[in-house]
């Protein structure tokens, strides 16, 4: 089932939020991205990979991530 | 020691530059990183041994930065 997991990445600008985006889509299928936010450095996605393989991911942008949360989604 | 230069795409201000030249510069077998905003190309100096313009290319492209080897 996946997840829905929201990070916090040390984002400045606008390429910072595409250099998110761009290291995200590497990880190719399986993954969705719900929103990446650079005012409150907050990155969501849903996913059924790890928040530990996410978070990896992202820290190759160089920046800082933390903050990792997460959030099951209900089944109707 | 070589010099490439590699193209960088998604730039828009210096803290992009003062990033890519930090994240790279701090390397093993890189010595210098030189990125510039408005030729949107980085200048690398490495160690031959350990790096060559493709992987240079292919470390910046991994920082979420579009990159290929210019020359
Ligand atoms: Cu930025
Ligand atoms: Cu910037």
């Amino acid at each position: 089932m996946p997840q829905t997991h929201t990070f916090e990445m040390g984002m400045t600008c606008g390429s910072c939020a595409n250099a998110a985006r761009r290291v995200l889509e590497k990880m190719g299928e399986g993954i969705t991205i719900d929103s990446i936010d650079v005012p409150t450095k907050r990155i969501v996605v849903t996913t059924e990979k790890s928040a530990e393989e996410v978070k990896t991911q992202l820290e190759k942008t160089g920046k800082a991530v933390s903050g990792v949360r997460i959030t099951h989604i209900e089944s109707h | 020691l070589h010099q490439g230069k590699v193209s960088v795409e998604g730039m828009t201000c210096m803290s992009c530059v003062n990033h890519i030249q930090d994240t790279i510069g701090a390397k093993e077998g890189i010595l210098n990183c030189t990125v510039s905003l408005q030729e949107k190309t980085a200048t690398v100096i490495f160690d031959g041994s350990l790096w060559n313009g493709e992987s240079v290319a292919e470390a910046i492209d991994d920082m979420g930065f579009e990159s290929k080897l210019i020359s």
